[in-house]
């Protein structure tokens, strides 16, 4: 029975050429295009585009080719029978609490559903690391998720020694998308069908250490907040509680740290440890060794000398997400080469290539007439 | 013969002065430095207006202790003196020439001249041991250099290096003054640098980039077989 072929994530009433309403929504909002303006370039009406979504109306296979010029896809890809990812943004852990829109939130869980979508397509080849995070009882503080953290991935005492490698070994999927896909919203985590993604933009990851405490804070995330949906100061502060934690232990602070407010030192320590001067100045505060007053005063003399895009994460290995293109080359060996993905996907093999964060260095061809 | 460093000429004071000094110096740095980035000032001149505070805040301190000072005329400078030897704290211009043109000024030129003050029935003392300050053999050891010095006491130049973002270095030396007006340092000896035990705490442990990364493990998933459709 073709029925009993059908993969785990298949929809049970799929089949394949049919049209899918969500895989509209879900290309339409990764290109942040309104359902009116998608209708203006498509020559229908907007409650028609509505209708699509909703599943009352398929579209004519014309229109079905214009929707898919105007978002750039296979006409294919509306097509339902493989396995997709569905999250809302109760799911997703926004770094942002500044007010994004909707649409904005819309676009960056697009993007991440994408993203899901090929890890489960290379796996298909490819065997990824299984997530390996430790389960916490509720209640769990910050502080102590990150010492237990510290022991369940057996890291010792001193630095966390090329984090983004580290949590790639551990099953999370981290992605760095471009900045017009997740501005808005910024960093930001989801558990997608038990899959751990990380989501970051290059405006983290232009400072090695805004990009490690930033992924490290999407960790506790994952770990403290699991899918509670609760979107609150309080969650953020706890996520940055435990990267602080995580990266820079209490006990090994207190024997590194400086006895007084010395930028010099701080930096010197910083590079050490991967973590900025800045969050140092932090530690120094709740670590009893400065006050508040003198810290504002430092974080001043920091932000004169400040340079956002100094150490920029491509110049150390570690920080750099590696997982989806080793998989991808893995793949490619074995045989499943980027058409087979993009085939997978219904998606063009650049599509595939820039979610994988290749890009697209193809020569340009153009016809060259006799003229010369 | 001429005092070859700070450690000869202050004998038992040394250790004290020098720990006073670090304190004297990092304490006026920083309140200097706060000063500097508070007035939001785009030039450093108020920064460089410490050697002042520097020369004063030493006075204060020794006299607070029972040590006497010298006036520098012209320029009426109190420079505190401690077992017979001036104590001159001076925040160095960054320029290469600075030490050699350090008495440029009439003032600063009269620190290498001032004769001894008349000995006091009590001499104050900045070491543990209070009883060492009145050792005869200790008199003894001193009594060559001031004369070899021609009866002028010894300057102890303490050179400070900073700038309103951080204090570079104490160092101390024993300053000379040729005929030509030129000044040498001798036995030049760092008092302080910053937060040499940060280092050593730092170089304890690997750093966070250190060694190869380990990247996560892929493996071919052979069963599935090799097409998208399998």
């Amino acid at each position: 029975m073709p029925e009993d072929r059908l993969g785990l994530f298949e929809l049970p009433t799929g089949r394949t050429g049919r049209f899918e309403p969500a895989r509209l929504t879900q290309v339409r909002a990764r290109r942040g295009i309104s359902k009116a303006d998608l209708a203006t370039f498509v020559g229908v009406s907007a409650a028609a585009i509505g209708q699509y979504e909703a599943g009352v109306n398929s579209p004519r296979p014309e229109v079905l080719d214009r929707l898919a010029e105007a978002l750039k896809v296979p006409p294919q890809f509306f097509g339902a029978g493989r396995p997709m990812a569905r999250i809302d943004a109760v799911s997703a852990h926004f770094r942002s609490l500044r007010s994004a829109r909707v649409s904005d939130r819309q676009k960056a869980l697009a993007t991440a559903t994408f993203v899901w979508e090929l890890t489960f397509a290379l796996e298909r080849y490819v065997r990824l690391p299984e997530a390996d995070l430790p389960s916490l009882p509720p209640g769990t503080r910050p502080t102590e998720a990150a010492a237990v953290l510290r022991r369940y991935w057996g890291l010792l005492d001193g630095p966390v020694k090329h984090l983004v490698a580290t949590a790639e070994s551990r099953g999370i999927v981290v992605v760095v998308r471009p900045l017009h896909e997740i501005d808005a919203v910024d960093a930001f985590s989801a558990v997608i069908v038990d899959r751990p993604v990380i989501m970051t933009t290059p405006r983290r990851s232009e400072n090695v250490f805004r990009h490690r405490f930033s992924v490290a804070h999407e960790i506790g995330h994952l770990l403290l907040h699991g899918d509670s949906g609760e979107h609150s100061a309080t969650v953020e502060q706890e996520a940055d509680e435990f990267a602080a934690a995580f990266l820079t232990p209490a006990a090994a602070m207190d024997a590194a740290l400086p006895q007084r407010l010395d930028l010099a030192a701080l930096d010197r320590l910083g590079r050490t440890w991967g973590v900025s001067p800045k969050s140092l100045v932090r530690r120094m505060v709740e670590r009893g060794r400065t006050s508040e007053s003198s810290a504002r005063r430092a974080y001043q003399r920091l932000s004169i000398t400040d340079d956002p895009r100094a150490d920029p994460t491509n110049a150390y290995p570690g920080e750099i997400p590696s997982l989806l293109k080793k998989a991808a080359a893995l793949a490619g060996d074995n045989g499943a080469g980027l058409p087979a993905l993009a085939e997978a996907l219904k998606l063009s093999p650049a599509q595939v290539r820039d979610l994988l964060g290749d890009a697209d260095e193809r020569p340009v061809l153009r016809l060259v007439n006799g003229q010369g | 013969m001429s005092p070859d460093s700070p450690a000869e000429v202050l004998g038992s004071e040394a250790p004290g002065l020098r720990d006073l000094l670090v304190e004297i110096v990092r304490a006026r740095h920083a309140r200097a430095a706060e000063a500097h980035l508070v007035a939001e000032s785009r030039y450093a001149m108020g920064f460089g207006s410490q050697w002042r505070d520097l020369l004063d805040d030493t006075r204060d301190a020794l006299k607070a202790r029972g040590f006497r000072s010298c006036k520098l005329s012209p320029g009426g400078h109190e420079i505190p003196v401690v077992n017979d030897c001036l104590v001159y704290v001076w925040r160095v211009p960054n320029s290469p020439n600075a030490v050699s043109e350090f008495a440029s000024s009439p003032t600063r030129r009269h620190s290498f001249t001032t004769a001894p003050l008349d000995p006091a029935l009590w001499e104050p003392s900045l070491s543990d041991e209070e009883e060492l300050a009145q050792d005869p053999t200790y008199e003894g050891e001193v009594g060559p250099v001031l004369q070899a010095v021609g009866d002028s006491m010894p300057l102890v130049l303490v050179l400070v290096a900073s700038t309103p973002r951080q204090l570079q270095s104490i160092v101390w030396a024993v300053a000379m003054l040729h005929g030509d007006g030129t000044v040498e340092l001798r036995g030049q000896e760092v008092v302080w640098e910053p937060e040499p035990v940060i280092e050593g705490n730092a170089s304890r442990v690997e750093a966070f980039d250190s060694g190869s990364p380990v990247l996560p493990k892929v493996e071919p998933r052979k069963e599935e077989g090799s097409g998208p459709n399998a």
